[in-house]
């Protein structure tokens, strides 16, 4: 139980931090924060339920995810560096053009 | 017969064709839209051996695949307006002759819309009707919006905007329709299954209110004096003389025979509009000051009596109806004609500037004289036929409540008289000199004259070739007594 | 003359056709164009004398309404899908034929006088251009065989009318006249086709002999309906009460055409339409007494209207409305054939004394009457036939008038006596008119400026010729009522005693109107309101304005400036700026910022998760 606490409270203070920090580098740590708690949620409960059976371990798939993330990152950094050398601004309400 | 088809394609073609020759030389797509207009009078008259003009239904080609989209028929009904149509694209085609502002384009938008038009007065298909419904305010839209004058924006994005909203109504007509009738669109196989329908009331109303947006009904008209104010000449003469008629044609083609219990229960209700159409529209001309504007209200005056006369739905009044749709499209094209080569001479339509044209423009001091004599329905000229008949049927079925109508007689001739008091009469305005009408718009207006002449004098020409489906359309609405 | 017979609407072709075709070459060969409108109204001529000849004296008529067998007639449809139709085509009757030879007399004078008249006109093309057309029309009036043939030609001689009173356009005074003719005209116009309309409901038909079949499966009701409101048609061509008002201003055409059409012709087509649909007449006493009563108040108020006017023309406009209420009394009372005898005098003798005030106007140069003055010695020709007309409008034996006249009062006095002392009134004052008109313009001393001169000879024609009917037509009148089948009465001694006796005090009391320099004035004082009053026509033309012109328009305009442009367009403008509006609203949402977004979509699945667990309970 304290495992989904936890999980919840790392989901909800990346949440937070993805809408209310402004600098986009703070904005994507955040985002890791909220897959952290997203991993912590699968791997405690992988370890608490039994399966029957299945041929998938959650530590596998969180490593997968971890990996992916990673190259995620790393895809969104240098997306965030080619935008700061274009427009030289690291923050959200820079990049607004795409509006009503 | 594949003519029907070709009667189509032909417009269609020729307006791609004007597209690109334009690029080439700009004095090409006036003539391939004259040939293209003249093809398809061509293909008019060669219809005339198997019947056409003697009341037979003739069907087009069904295209394989598209055997539920395309088909295409005409009779008696069609006929006349088909017809209408080729002469008023010929007319607008001729009077735009010395259009420079682009003309690739613009010919090629006269083609299109062409080719639309005749789509939904061939149709014998709900989506091929649909589909030409909807395709003719593209072309319009951008006519009135490219070529029109200084608040040409507006008037074309009310013009577009008013006619889809109504348009999407008759998208649910049109679905309901089909799928109330076993799933097929052929209208005249949807009319044969018109008493199998369930909800005969929806279907009705649902093509009716976009037909009355087109007629236009009152209170549906005000798109009409802004686009034709704002519209160039050529646009102007489409719109009154056959854009509007879609409308009556709809609602004698598709709305009545697909429901004639609902028609029966909305009789007294067209009555209403069409009386109040008729009253309302001559007294909003009465007091226009701007020359345009005060014909485009008279359409609306005219046009309500083509409601009022499908309303009746005798096999007179429906011939009554179709006459004087013809002869609106005539008279409004006439006039619509003089007013707008008038204002190509002096750039304004303000009745108060002008005065003693008589006297400066001769020529078009008596087209303009015979135009408004035409518009108020003097007898021998076309306007006569159509509403004598109308006014004779309509107390026949309805009575007393007639008269109410014929307010709008009185009011027709104040406003005619009016205008050409204004304009052709009276000292000489401000423009002591002008340019008469020249031998291109000279004949233009003879060939008019004739038309409304000859349908003045003999409307026969025209119902003997409608009898028979007004006869059956009558029978169908189970009008009169 | 038989062949025209077998085609008689070239009589109504042949005038229309080359109407067209002078107003088209005219310009190129102007000496002939009189030449060429003279053909169509010989044409009509031709056409009444050969349809009277072919038709023998007192065989009875085939069918109601006609006077005689027919000497032609034909039809052809029109209009009509399926069993119902309208046909429009000719039947020439006595009654017809007579008419006929009216209108194509009075229009060959006319025509004749013109020349002389119009020659200094830059728009005499279009004028003879104009009277062919309305010959054409007039005759197809006459000659059709049902209601819709009359209808056609009711209203295309109106329109002919418009435009001849219009004829100077550039006048704005004469293009107010033209405008308020056809308007007020299409009043009645719209009542005759509202009658029309009622007779299409009750017998599915429009010809006259079915018409008239059908009279007795009508409801009475109906039957009143009908005939009323073809009443008011005739009332509103015929210049009757309350419809009179714009027959005074239509003098504003050139004087020959208020000769032909104001005065000869399409003002007597009411009464044609009323002789021509008797039976339905007969059949209707409440319309009869419409027409009688309009008769009677157009024929005394219109007389005593033509006394103070100042303008040669105006005096014969109120007086031919005066006469034509005399032929409406006579209908009224059920003696159509002397209305239409009446019709047919007076069309003589106020063609010529039309012709001849515009003879007046051209040798002396203006219209009033007090610039005019001594005219018998400068315009002899001009006088004497005046006199002949003047005479014959007061009804001295045995001038024509007095015959037509004298069977009018005689049948009216009898019918309705109160009426009949109304109509004597009316011939007095009709005395009044004439002689203060006639002193004036042609005794004492010259007061105009310049000289007047005697017309040229092609104006002086004409009135001679016309003055010959006008002197003798009455003689015929035994003659005509035979033709039609009716009953010629003797006149009565006494009434023509009473009669001639009115009218010439009347004329005596007229002439010493006018006795010193400043009659009028010193006549204005001691009359006063009166006086004024008269020469307004009473006012009714103030009153029809107030009335109907001006609430009509501020009605239209009031709708035009509230209802079309702020509700209906209001609301369709209204949509779009509501759309705009709300369109702006939502797209404030859509501000670019990422963590806006991002705030909405975690705000929305919270919100689809409260309500999935509020729902799944």
């Amino acid at each position: 139980m304290s495992m989904i606490l936890v999980a919840c409270s790392l989901f909800g203070i990346g949440l937070l931090g993805v809408l209310v920090r402004r600098d986009i580098i703070a904005l994507l740590a955040s985002v890791e924060v909220m897959l952290g708690g997203a991993l912590v949620l699968l791997v405690g409960l992988g370890a608490s339920v039994k399966h029957v059976g299945s041929p998938v371990s959650v530590e596998g798939i969180a490593l997968i995810v971890i990996v992916v993330a990673a190259a995620e990152a790393a895809v969104g950094l240098a997306l965030l560096v080619a935008v700061a050398r274009r427009r030289g601004a690291t923050r959200v309400e820079d990049l607004s053009e795409v509006k009503g | 017969m594949l003519q029907l088809d070709l009667l189509i394609a032909v417009p269609a073609l020729a307006a791609v064709a004007c597209a690109i020759a334009g690029r080439v030389l700009p004095s090409f797509p006036k003539w391939i839209a004259l040939l293209a207009l003249l093809a398809q009078a061509a293909l008019m008259f060669a219809l005339a051996p198997v019947g056409l003009y003697s009341g037979a239904r003739i069907e087009g080609a069904l295209w394989g695949a598209f055997g539920s989209m395309w088909s295409t028929s005409l009779d008696g009904l069609s006929t006349p307006l088909m017809l209408l149509t080729i002469f008023i694209g010929l007319a607008a085609v001729i009077v735009s002759w010395d259009v420079k502002d682009r003309p690739g384009a613009f010919f090629a938008l006269l083609l299109a819309l062409q080719a639309a038009l005749t789509a939904v007065f061939i149709a014998d298909n709900l989506v091929l009707f649909y589909v030409g419904w909807e395709s003719v305010l593209i072309p319009m839209y951008f006519i009135i919006g490219g070529w029109g004058s200084s608040n040409r924006r507006h008037a074309a994005t009310k013009y577009l905007l008013y006619s889809f909203a109504a348009g999407a109504i008759m998208l649910f007509g049109v679905i309901l329709a089909i799928a109330e009738s076993g799933g097929t669109a052929r209208i005249s196989e949807i009319t044969a299954a018109s008493a199998g329908m369930s909800t005969p009331s929806l279907v009705f109303w649902l093509f009716t209110i976009a037909f009355l947006v087109k007629i236009p009904a009152v209170p549906f008209h005000t798109w009409l004096p802004d686009a034709h104010t704002e519209a160039p000449t050529a646009g102007s003469i489409v719109l009154a003389g056959v854009l509007l008629k879609m409308g009556g044609y709809g609602l004698m083609r598709i709305a009545v025979p697909f429901a004639p219990s609902a028609f029966g229960q909305a009789r007294i209700a067209l009555m209403v509009l069409g009386l109040v159409g008729i009253v309302y529209g001559a007294a909003m001309a009465l007091v226009q000051t701007d020359l345009k504007r005060l014909v485009a209200y008279s359409s609306v005056s005219h046009m309500g009596f083509v409601i009022l006369a499908i309303a009746v739905a005798t096999p007179d009044a429906m011939g009554a109806a179709l006459v004087a749709m013809v002869s609106h499209g005539f008279v409004a094209g006439l006039l619509f004609l003089l007013v707008g080569s008038l204002y190509a001479r002096t750039h304004t339509r303000e009745l108060s500037r002008f005065g003693g044209l008589g006297r400066v423009m001769p020529i078009w001091g008596v087209a303009f004289t015979f135009g408004a004599l035409a518009s108020l329905g003097l007898p021998g000229l076309s306007g006569f036929p159509g509403e004598f008949a109308t006014v004779l049927e309509s107390f026949r079925a309805f009575g007393w409540w007639t008269a109410f109508g014929t307010i709008g007689l009185v009011l027709a001739a104040a406003y005619n008289l009016r205008a050409v008091r204004s304009s052709v009469q009276g000292p000489v305005g401000e423009f002591t000199s002008l340019p008469d009408l020249g031998v291109r718009e000279t004949s233009l207006v003879v060939a008019f004259s004739v038309g409304i002449v000859a349908l003045g004098i003999q409307p026969m020409l025209l119902l003997n070739v409608a009898e028979k489906a007004l006869l059956s359309l009558s029978k169908v609405a189970g009008g009169g007594m | 003359m038989a062949a025209l017979l077998m085609a008689p609407w070239l009589a109504v072709v042949v005038p229309l056709v080359l109407a067209i075709a002078i107003g088209l070459v005219g310009r190129y060969a102007k000496p002939i164009v009189p030449l060429v409108a003279m053909i169509g109204p010989l044409l009509v001529v031709a056409l009444g004398i050969g349809a009277l000849a072919a038709i023998p004296i007192g065989a009875s008529a085939a069918a109601e309404p006609w006077t005689s067998q027919l000497a032609s007639s034909g039809s052809t449809v029109w209009f009509g899908v399926g069993a119902l139709t309208i046909s429009v085509g000719w039947a020439i009757d006595t009654l017809a034929a007579l008419m006929l030879l009216v209108v194509g007399v009075v229009a060959l004078m006319v025509i004749i006088f013109s020349i002389g008249y119009m020659s200094e006109d830059p728009g005499k093309v279009r004028y003879f251009a104009l009277l062919s057309a309305f010959t054409g029309a007039m005759t197809l009036l006459v000659i059709g065989d049902s209601f819709t043939t009359l209808f056609v030609g009711w209203e295309l001689v109106g329109a002919c009318s418009y435009l001849l009173i219009g004829f100077w356009y550039q006048k704005p005074s004469a293009m107010a006249a033209a405008v308020k003719a056809f308007l007020t005209t299409r009043v009645g116009d719209v009542g005759l086709l509202f009658g029309l309309a009622v007779l299409w409901a009750s017998t599915g038909s429009l010809g006259y002999v079915a018409v008239m079949h059908g009279l007795g499966s009508m409801a009475p009701g109906a039957i009143t309906a009908a005939a009323v409101l073809l009443a008011i048609g005739a009332i509103g061509k015929s210049a009757q009460f309350p419809l009179h008002i714009w027959l005074p201003d239509a003098m504003e055409g050139p004087t020959p055409v208020s000769a032909l059409i104001h005065a000869a012709t399409m003002v007597a087509a009411g009464v044609f339409l009323i002789a021509r649909t008797w039976p339905l007449f007969e059949a209707a006493p409440a319309a009869r007494t419409v027409l009688l009563i309009a008769g009677l108040i157009s024929a005394l108020g219109a007389a005593l209207a033509a006394i103070p006017q100042r303008d040669i023309k105006k005096v014969l406009a109120y007086s031919t409305i005066s006469q034509l209420g005399f032929m409406f009394a006579a209908l009224g009372v059920g003696a159509w054939g002397f209305a239409f005898f009446h019709l047919i005098t007076h069309a003589a003798f106020k063609a010529l004394l039309f012709l001849t005030s515009g003879s007046v106007i051209h040798g002396s140069g203006t219209q009033d009457m007090r610039e005019m003055g001594g005219l018998r010695k400068a315009m002899p020709v001009t006088f004497v036939v005046w006199v002949v007309g003047v005479l014959s409008l007061v009804g001295l034996w045995p001038l024509a008038g007095f015959f037509s006249k004298d069977a009018i009062l005689d049948a009216v006095w009898i019918a309705v006596p109160i009426a009949g002392v109304l109509l004597f009134a009316t011939a007095f004052v009709t005395g009044v008119y004439s002689g203060r008109a006639t002193r004036l313009t042609f005794f004492g001393s010259w007061r105009g400026s310049g000289h007047a001169h005697e017309s040229p000879l092609t104006m002086l024609v004409p009135l001679v010729l016309l003055a010959i009917p006008a002197a003798l037509l009455g003689f015929s009148g035994n003659w005509i009522m035979t033709r039609l089948g009716e009953h010629p009465e003797p006149l009565s001694l006494s009434i023509s005693g009473v009669a001639v006796g009115l009218g010439l005090v009347g004329l005596l009391v007229g002439w010493s109107l006018e006795r010193g320099e400043n009659a009028d004035e010193i006549l204005q004082v001691r009359l006063g309101r009166a006086w004024t009053a008269g020469s307004a026509g009473f006012g009714w033309d103030t009153v029809v304005t107030r009335v109907v012109v001006v609430p009509v328009t501020v009605a239209a305009r009031v709708l035009w400036a509230v209802v079309d442009r702020y509700v209906i367009d209001g609301t369709v403008e209204g949509t779009a700026t509501v759309a705009r509006w709300a369109g702006g609203v939502v797209s404030r949402l859509q501000n670019g910022d990422a963590q806006w977004y991002g705030a909405l979509i975690v705000a929305g699945v919270a919100l689809m998760l409260a309500a999935s667990i509020w729902l799944g309970r």
